[in-house]
């Protein structure tokens, strides 16, 4: 499965939902911007922020083998591509929609918010999810943003102090961008 | 103000127009689509070169409709922002150049004469070019010394003849690899070749030489020794006087005033707003698939079928330059120490091509066709591209510590090298570009609608120089060696859709890239190209478009 594919489904799921009118009804939608304890989680809220960083957990995990998740500010990465306007809405929308939906089926099948499982059974729940068709393309996603925070330039809030570059000895090359010619600074200028 | 000439788009098929014509004293006006990128903002940055829509149009304001055959033989369409395949390149001043990896080999004399040599193909539309490689010689030896081409001529059996002994520039620095190729070669009595590139070995006037950066496809040269049509020519231009550059100017209208000729163009603005320009002369130069677009948008009582196309050739026989692709690797715990750094060593260029089997001579092939050429490439080092194949094994996902894993061994443990083949994509009914009924951009106009239909005949000569590839790759001692012969496309290797030729009843252009129809239009990108060789294309839009500039030069309409 490549991001292509991922594009079509994404796409089609959301061209459904907004045709049936289903997305006015989903909390998501609702309750972003009323919670002011969200702070700098918007648009997810606290819990969901806290179950997708416990998703990256699992998916790039603290094993001893280079920087886990957490270590490259991947859920913070996430967030600033989810508030990142030039990116088309409907991709931002469908992460989160399946985050809803991830975290609904975890409650009804643990009856427990995903961080809240002991990690054996994240473990299992995110290798059950994996199979099925959407839990694949969702978590592909979530992946190949991982690898945006892991490997980008340290500039966009990820690879901190260059530990992605470090641990697979990528060499960047040269020049390296200033604040005026990155993304998306240098497309305002321009 | 009335210009001279007026030039849409900025690439490598205008550049040679806007560089001589203002060195020749004309007011020359410049309408790009696209953003005016400087050296200066460019970096090896990979989120803006790769991972979002900094060099290209966000599909949400301008996509295509991609129309693809499937398995049951259907044809069927889908928009690129639906899709998610992207199929812009390089829209800024100075176009696709900016972010070439120059390849730069010349077409050979057969190539201008290809239904002549080979004969007709069923399900092809060959035809022989209106001027012989003779023609154009001058004007490859002006590119090589103009733009800048570095390499080394060596004697072999497609050696194309030259009017110059060498390359005005020496062969870039190789990596170990390329002495590995060149004993498999000699092993396999292979006639492997310097790959000339369009990239400066040595300082040239302002731009300095390569630095080996190790990030050159895809990527805007912070020294200025890719050749670009910006930095070779239109910096030049501009050192005149006589040359206006406008960038985020799209055209969308040529309007002509009833007699055949074109007295404005039309154009949006950043702010959306209409505006126009007059000039004597109008080139068109905007990439194939746009240029197609635009004259098929020029609508009115005397051309209802879209500007030149009274004969119904615009947008036909649209071609690619493309093939096939394959890869080995080799593993540093294979090698010696000193080997093994060697490889990794970044930057340096693998720049070895086989044009052996140019021309085919084959049982298989039950007598003589055109074959092609293979160029040899180190894999991208683009960090989150590499990563992201890494993702999948057999079709399943991988995360956790066996990605992990996966990606600490693929990083630092092996070298990936490629191969890439170039076939003549043979011109059909099925390749084309049309106007979509539905889809718009963002400024309201219709979108291109482009037919990738492909001939088997292609896959065919693919498979044949994939099996030499790889057998030199084995040679080499390369592990996990394969290769892909498809009909896909790459969407920055794109020419015809306005073919030149001597008869108006079934061309767009005649021998000069001038309309039949229209009396100040010349066509100078990719789009003149009624066949295409077995080479990219960019050296040979170069070297024509140097050519119809010196035809401009003498058009009465000039003088006027």
């Amino acid at each position: 499965m490549d991001d292509k594919e991922w594009l079509i489904s994404r796409k089609q799921f959301v061209k459904t939902i907004v045709l049936s009118g289903v997305a006015l009804q989903l909390p998501w939608l609702n309750s972003c911007s009323s919670d002011e304890e969200i702070g700098e989680t918007k648009p997810l809220s606290k819990d969901q922020y806290k179950t997708v960083r416990s998703v990256q957990d699992i998916l790039f995990p603290a094993d001893g083998n280079g920087p886990s998740a957490r270590d490259i500010h991947a859920t913070d990465y996430l967030i600033w591509v989810l508030n990142d306007k030039r990116v088309d809405p409907e991709e931002n929308a469908y992460i989160i929609e399946k985050l809803n939906d991830f975290i609904a089926k975890c409650k009804s099948d643990h009856g427990d918010d995903f961080f809240d499982l002991y990690q054996s059974t994240q473990e299992e729940f995110i290798a059950t999810i994996s199979s099925e068709s959407w839990g694949e393309k969702w978590l592909s996603r979530l992946l190949t943003l991982i690898f945006e925070a892991l490997l980008l330039d340290p500039s966009y809030g990820g690879n901190v102090g260059e530990v992605g570059w470090n641990w697979l000895s990528h060499d960047p090359g040269q020049p390296r961008p200033t604040k005026e010619i990155m993304y998306p600074e240098i497309l305002d200028r321009l | 103000m009335k210009y001279d000439v007026c030039v849409v788009g900025s690439g490598a098929g205008a550049g040679p127009v806007i560089y001589e014509l203002s060195k020749a004293g004309y007011k020359v006006v410049v309408l790009e689509k696209g953003p005016w990128f400087k050296t200066e903002d460019f970096s090896k940055d990979e989120m803006v070169a790769t991972r979002r829509s900094v060099y290209t149009p966000n599909l949400k304001d301008e996509s295509h409709v991609l129309v693809t055959q499937n398995d049951d033989g259907d044809w069927m369409s889908r928009s690129t922002y639906s899709s998610g395949k992207d199929f812009w390149n390089g829209s800024a001043v100075g176009g696709s150049s900016n972010f070439m990896s120059a390849y730069f080999h010349r077409l050979k004399p057969n190539d201008f004469r290809l239904l002549s040599e080979f004969g007709a193909i069923d399900g092809a539309n060959i035809v022989d070019w209106p001027i012989s490689y003779d023609e154009m010689e001058p004007y490859y030896a002006k590119v090589e010394s103009i733009i800048g081409v570095s390499g080394k001529v060596v004697p072999h059996s497609f050696l194309e003849p030259r009017s110059t002994e060498n390359f005005p520039y020496p062969a870039l620095g190789e990596n170990i690899f390329s002495t590995w190729l060149d004993k498999a070669a000699a092993k396999l009595d292979y006639e492997l070749i310097p790959a000339p590139r369009g990239i400066l070995s040595r300082p040239k006037d302002d731009r300095n030489s390569c630095f080996y950066s190790n990030y050159c496809g895809s990527y805007g040269c912070s020294s200025d020794a890719k050749g670009s049509s910006r930095v070779a020519l239109i910096n030049d231009a501009l050192k005149t006087g006589n040359c206006t550059v406008l960038p985020n100017s799209k055209v969308f209208h040529l309007q002509t005033e009833g007699n055949g000729k074109i007295v404005k163009a039309n154009y949006y603005n950043k702010a959306g707003e209409k505006q126009f320009v007059e000039a004597k002369i109008f080139v068109v130069a905007a990439q194939a698939i746009e240029t197609s677009r635009l004259l098929l948008m020029s609508k009115n009582s005397d051309f209802e079928n879209g500007l030149s196309n009274n004969a119904g050739q615009v947008g036909k026989n649209l071609i690619f330059s493309g093939g096939g692709i394959g890869s080995g690797q080799l593993f540093f715990d294979e090698l010696t120490p000193e080997e093994a750094k060697s490889l990794d060593s970044k930057g340096l260029f693998i720049n070895r091509a086989l044009q052996q089997w140019y021309e085919i001579d084959d049982k298989q092939f039950g007598g003589r066709v055109k074959g092609g050429t293979i160029d040899f490439v180190s894999e991208h080092a683009n960090a989150v591209t590499k990563a992201i194949k890494l993702k999948y094994d057999g079709g399943k996902l991988v995360y956790g510590s066996a990605l992990k894993e996966k990606m600490k061994r693929y990083f630092t443990e092996q070298r990936k090298l490629k191969f890439e083949i170039f076939v003549d994509w043979l011109p059909n009914d099925y390749c084309r570009v049309e106007l979509d009924d539905e889809v718009t951009d963002k400024w309201g106009d219709p979108v291109a609608k482009v037919w990738l239909g492909y001939h088997e005949h292609d896959l065919k000569v693919g498979r044949f120089l994939a099996e030499k590839a790889e057998a030199l790759f084995k040679e080499v001692g390369m592990k996990n060696v394969h290769s892909s012969i498809s009909g896909g496309v790459s969407a920055n290797l794109q020419a015809g859709g306005c073919r030149f030729g001597n008869d108006p009843k079934t061309s767009v252009l005649d021998k000069n890239c001038k309309s039949h129809e229209v009396s100040n239009l010349y066509i100078t990108d990719g789009s003149f190209m009624p066949t295409g060789g077995s080479v990219t294309y960019t050296f040979s839009i170069y070297a024509n478009s140097f050519r119809v500039a010196d035809q401009i030069l003498k058009d009465p309409i000039l003088k006027r």
